[in-house]
């Protein structure tokens, strides 16, 4: 569905991805870990089409689409979300006005009628329970004076509503304390089915215990170095990234 | 021919008959004065950024229109939707009063035309007129010297208007660019109360001048909430002055939303008589492409215990150019002043222009004021964000760019004009230049 093929990118002629090859299809949950500076939300902001980035070399497609090609809000009505890392505050738009925005803008993009005002708050509401979102706050302007859940939950809620092929949660479980944890893990699970796939980008293993990973991917300095499964997380945990990095460093000599 | 000499030569055909003595003596030293008084040049430092040279150039005409306007059903067409109101309309610069409907039945209550007052309102009248006007500059002499009508409203003690007054002014001419001169007097008593929404229209060429004055007389007690809706009067030009006097615990409060005209420049001045005053001065400002905005506001502490307020927002679009000074003095006398004022401005585009100045000068040295002054873009990752859920960049600007401007729409407290205007922002940020 989603494929990644020897992507570089680099921010003012600093290199950051060198060489990423990832292949994700329906029904699939992966999860990538690394160290800071790894690459991680570099990746994700280049899929989901954030500007400042030159990509130096490689291609995505996604349903057979060049999705370099697209525009950023193209790329959401085709089926890319991610669930950021910093939820930015958006003064004066409340949620409800928001997501109906949004959910018209996709209608719109694939030919379909705006949404009924009736079976459209009903959505929000069936929705925000999934996620524990106080329906008080569907009239608040974005994010503003949200706590950390409450600002992640929005995401996950924002995920349900938008209803995408392949989700990306972003360090999504940073920040947040176990209650929290579960009810987006939980979210995430009930949103999880045959036809979507997930990216979680975390740096921890405590979310992959809730959410679990058909694929571990490690990515260090610009590239995956090693991909697992569900253990490999496990392990990481244990013994941190040393080691791979150690691993990784050695088969680079001998391959040069 | 220029603006002095067009008036000299019309003079006697605008029919200015006057019951009052004392607007009839104001006309003819206001004539006599303008022989010596200036227009305004960028070189007076309260005029540098607003060139009004293209007004004072205008091929503008101060001839009466022949044509009558009756047309029932357009007047209804501008009117705001579910607001029962007193409506008074003035078209060409006249009050005609078959298309206005006054609900008041208070007969002591006055709201009609103050070049048509009757007898026993002539001294109330003779003790107000002028009073506040006291730097006659050429805009205000040419305007007291020629203008041909504008609101008298007068507010017994003790008495709250059951309904808001809708005051429309309507431009209706097809073949002439019209001067357009109302003075406006209001007259609130003490403890009384008084919604006014000014409202300025164009059907037709859509261009022309208008010089308006407002005199505002709040009383002890007494409230008045005002709006000026400068959003439909397409590309005409307008220099307006709005001098209001307050006495002690009342209150005035201003809303000033523009984004219509070719240029417009707004005085509002504020003068606090007696203590507990409070003012409020909310204003949006939208200059698009050729579109020149300026809004000169004072408000004038001279006496202890007294509050403002001010808040006003500003976009700036295409080659546009807006112009915000806000000038708070709070005299030796005025302690215990709160005074607090904020502006903030939105620049979509690389060639759009704003002057944002706060000035304060503070005299007294117990009171609280601030003042703050914002001038920026959209927010590249407040764009990104909404990108990121299907939205498309453009359809993003517009919703950033009215969320920032509703803030102001959101102080109305007549929910009916709030709904109003919120629809028009929509419609009007759509099409701007971002």
């Amino acid at each position: 569905m989603l494929k990644i093929t020897n992507l570089k990118a680099e921010i003012e002629g600093k290199k950051i991805l060198k060489g990423i090859n990832l292949e994700i299809n329906p029904g699939e949950v992966h999860a990538i870990m690394g160290p800071n500076g790894s690459g991680k939300s570099t990746l994700s902001s280049i899929i989901a089409g954030k500007d400042g980035y030159d990509i130096t070399e490689g291609e995505i497609s996604f349903l057979g689409k060049d999705l370099l090609e697209l525009a950023p809000n193209e790329r959401a009505c085709e089926g890319i979300f991610l669930a950021f890392q910093y939820p930015v505050e958006i003064s004066g738009v409340s949620i409800t006005n928001f997501m109906k925005s949004a959910v018209n803008e996709k209608n719109k993009y694939h030919g379909l009628e705006p949404v009924k005002a009736t079976e459209f708050l009903a959505k929000m509401r069936e929705k925000a329970a999934l996620v524990g979102l106080k329906p008080e706050l569907m009239k608040r302007s974005v994010n503003q004076g949200f706590s950390g859940g409450e600002k992640k939950r929005n995401e996950i809620f924002q995920l349900a509503m938008l209803d995408p092929k392949v989700a990306i949660l972003d360090e999504t479980d940073s920040g947040l304390d176990i209650d929290a944890l579960r009810a987006v893990a939980d979210g995430v699970n009930i949103l999880k089915n045959k036809d979507n796939a997930f990216v979680v980008i975390t740096h921890y293993q405590r979310l992959l215990e809730y959410i679990i990973p058909d694929f571990v991917h490690v990515l260090y300095d610009g590239k995956i170095v090693k991909t697992g499964d569900k253990s490999l997380a496990l392990e990481l945990e244990e013994k941190g990234y040393d080691w791979i990095i150690k691993e990784f460093q050695t088969l680079e000599t001998s391959n040069s | 021919m220029s603006l002095k000499e067009n008036l000299s030569a019309n003079i006697s055909d605008l029919g200015l008959n006057q019951q009052s003595e004392k607007i009839s003596l104001s006309r003819k030293l206001a004539l006599e004065a303008l022989k010596t008084v200036e227009f305004p040049t960028v070189k007076d430092e309260e005029w540098k950024y607003t060139n009004i040279r293209p007004i004072l150039n205008g091929n503008y005409s101060f001839k009466k229109p022949d044509a009558t306007f009756k047309d029932q059903s357009i007047i209804k067409s501008l009117l705001i939707p579910e607001l029962d109101s007193n409506v008074l309309v003035f078209v060409n610069g006249r009050f005609e009063e078959s298309l206005s409907s006054i609900q008041e039945q208070d007969r002591s209550i006055f709201i009609g035309s103050l070049a048509n007052i009757p007898e026993n309102f002539t001294s109330l009248v003779d003790n107000h007129f002028g009073k506040l006007c006291t730097k006659e500059g050429a805009f205000t002499a040419l305007n007291t010297a020629g203008f041909s009508d504008g609101l008298f409203l007068h507010v017994p003690k003790n008495v709250t208007l059951n309904w808001p007054i809708h005051l429309l002014n309507v431009n209706t001419c097809e073949s002439i660019e019209p001067i357009n001169q109302y003075r406006n007097l209001l007259i609130l008593e003490k403890s009384s109360s008084a919604v006014l929404i000014e409202s300025y229209h164009v059907i037709g060429l859509g261009s022309g001048f208008e010089n308006i004055v407002t005199e505002v007389f709040v009383d002890e007690n007494a409230n008045l909430e005002h709006y000026k809706l400068q959003t439909a009067c397409e590309s005409s030009s307008q220099i307006c002055l709005t001098e209001v006097s307050q006495k002690q615990n009342s209150t005035y409060t201003n809303h000033t939303i523009s984004w219509c005209g070719k240029i417009i420049r707004n005085n509002l001045n504020t003068i606090h008589e007696g203590q507990n005053c409070l003012t409020n001065y909310f204003g949006l400002y939208i200059a698009d492409t050729d579109q020149i905005i300026d809004n000169h506001t004072f408000i004038n502490h001279a006496i202890p215990h007294c509050n403002s307020n001010e808040s006003y927002r500003g976009i700036v679009a295409g080659s546009g150019k807006a112009v915000f000074n806000g000038k708070v003095l709070v005299q030796q006398d005025a302690q215990k002043t709160l005074a607090y004022q904020s502006v903030k401005n939105l620049l979509l585009s690389e060639n759009a222009t704003i002057y944002a100045k706060p000035e304060l000068e503070i005299f007294a040295d117990d009171v609280k004021c601030s003042h703050g002054a914002t001038i920026g873009s959209l927010d590249k990752n407040e764009l990104f964000y909404l990108e990121a859920r299907c939205i498309s960049k453009e359809k993003a600007k517009a919703m950033l760019t009215f969320a920032f401007a509703n803030e102001i729409i959101e102080e109305i407290k007549i929910e009916a004009l709030k709904l109003y205007l919120t629809e028009r922002l929509e419609i009007k940020l759509n099409n701007v230049s971002y």
